[in-house]
């Protein structure tokens, strides 16, 4: 379907001659992840579908597999001809969905509800260590500046996290910052094939987030950049730069500099937070949504930093926690050509 | 307490608690459109049901008569398939066409109940087994050639990686 199947089957595109993402690297080929077989290709044309000798509607075949664990699912298609496109067909998958969420999903294509449901890309959270559970771990430090970045034990001089916040996964730590700007950085690489299909496709947004909250005493500054980057992106050269520096007094909105490192950057947001004393002691929420990203995405850079306004020795800066970065599955729009297998009313089941 | 009927396809009828036969909803409506009267004793034939499946249906209903009605999933429930009960465990140590017909006299019938559970049992014998195995299991042919095959293979492999 769409990717001009004949009797010479081809399973796999060669697409990745078109896409400019990877000129010196072997790509694995993308394969043809809409492919259905026509009706005609079952052999016999029952097959699949006769449990020695008892014949199953197909709806109840798509039951059955709805109840086998969706890591496994897709080595059912090995069975026959048949299997493999019942389990492509948007009833089991809207089934599934349905299960879970308690709403009707969007006719999206198989695959992306199986990145959804097999990975944590979209449902769980990319960032690690987001509260300094273990102390600097998966952070880069970009600079470190004033007495140094430290980990705070049950934030001081602040209100206490919201109660029940599942962005906080249970932490009672944060990262505090001091007198001269401190930055680190996380790099999530997109690791799972489909998921970068997926996003290169589909363009799901990105949705990143933050807690952050001031003291009583001390105003301050504090900046999150979440940047889209692709695979001519030298990451080794963002940690290198040395002359990234804020200047809190002739600070304006959109003071950002541009990063260092143009070449490889697909696309920047930003959020920011800029407080007097006493004003952000409850902690608030700083969020950014990355849409309309251009082509060849590799990764994701999570970057925040922050000063205390009054020079203060010791850490009177922006205390941070509970950053949140993934993709937003209901973000995704069919695309106008896609072919539905089925239609499906879950809403009466 | 009212009874009615049913007869399965071979002929034997089954005097049923209605509110037992109800569990069908394939039944209950039925009774309803018709307009069925339920003091008129009168018989309701199911064509697609024999009477060893019929029976064990009624079996099955009547055991289950008194459970709340199928609860809505919690939100964060993944489907499960290790939640059978130990009376409904027993009830299914049947042979495969037995449960085949179970699952197709449950689809018919409209029992949600009585399909999730056979669903969920026919799930529990194929997860974990290879293709082959699955194959051999239902009397299933492999209509794949070898090269088609290899690619199912292949995306598999592709979708699968991480």
């Amino acid at each position: 379907m769409g990717l001009g199947f004949s009797n010479e089957r081809q399973l796999y595109s060669d697409k990745q001659s078109t896409t400019e993402m990877a000129p010196n690297k072997a790509r694995k080929a993308t394969p043809a992840l809409d492919f259905v077989f026509p009706e005609n290709a079952y052999d016999p044309p029952e097959n699949g579908l006769n449990f020695n000798e008892i014949y199953l509607p197909e709806e109840v075949l798509i039951l059955i597999f709805s109840y086998i664990p969706v890591c496994d699912i897709l080595k059912m298609g090995l069975v026959c001809k048949r299997w493999y496109n019942s389990l492509r067909m948007h009833t089991l998958w809207s089934t599934l969905y349905f299960k879970k969420y308690k709403t009707i999903p969007k006719p999206l294509p198989w695959y992306t509800f199986y990145a959804l449901f097999s990975t944590n890309y979209f449902n769980g959270n990319l960032l690690k260590n987001n509260c300094g559970q273990n102390k600097f771990k998966h952070w880069v430090i970009l600079k470190n500046g004033g007495h140094k970045l430290k980990i705070e034990n049950n934030a001081t001089g602040c209100e206490p996290y919201p109660a029940d916040c599942p962005d906080f996964m249970g932490a009672k730590t944060c990262f505090v910052t001091s007198f001269s700007m401190s930055q680190k950085i996380q790099i999530i690489r997109l690791k799972n094939n489909l998921v970068k299909y997926i996003v290169e496709k589909h363009k799901p947004h990105l949705y990143a987030s933050e807690w952050v909250a001031g003291r009583f005493d001390c105003g301050g500054l504090y900046d999150l950049r979440v940047i889209l980057y692709s695979e001519s992106m030298k990451i080794e050269s963002i940690c290198e730069k040395k002359d990234y520096d804020y200047d809190f007094e002739n600070y304006e909105e959109g003071y950002l500099d541009e990063p260092t490192v143009k070449n490889g950057i697909l696309m920047v947001e930003a959020g920011q937070l800029k407080y007097n004393g006493n004003e952000a002691t409850k902690w608030q929420k700083i969020q950014v949504l990355l849409k309309d990203y251009p082509n060849g995405v590799e990764g994701v850079l999570f970057e925040h930093c922050g000063v205390d306004n009054q020079f203060w020795a010791g850490h009177y800066g922006p205390k941070m926690a509970g950053g949140v970065v993934k993709f937003v599955f209901e973000s995704m729009e069919p695309e106008q050509d896609v072919t539905i297998n089925d239609e499906m009313d879950v809403s009466t089941n | 307490m009212p009874q009615i009927k049913l007869q399965s396809s071979d002929g034997e009828t089954f005097a049923v608690d209605v509110e037992i036969a109800k569990c069908s909803v394939t039944i209950k409506t039925m009774l309803e459109d018709l307009g069925m009267d339920e003091e008129e004793e009168e018989v309701v034939p199911l064509p697609n049901v024999n009477s060893a499946i019929l029976k064990k249906v009624i079996q099955w209903a009547t055991y289950h008569k008194d459970d709340p009605p199928p609860p809505e999933d919690d939100e964060n429930k993944e489907k499960r398939t290790d939640d059978i009960s130990s009376w409904d465990a027993d009830f299914l140590k049947v042979d495969q066409g037995t449960l085949f017909e179970l699952i197709l006299a449950a689809n018919y019938l409209d029992i949600k109940g009585l399909l999730d559970v056979t669903c969920k049992t026919v799930a529990n014998m194929i997860k974990g087994k290879a293709p082959e195995e699955i194959r051999k299991t239902f009397n299933i042919k492999n209509d794949f050639t070898a090269s088609e095959e290899e690619q199912v293979r292949k995306e598999n492999e592709w979708c699968e990686e991480k």
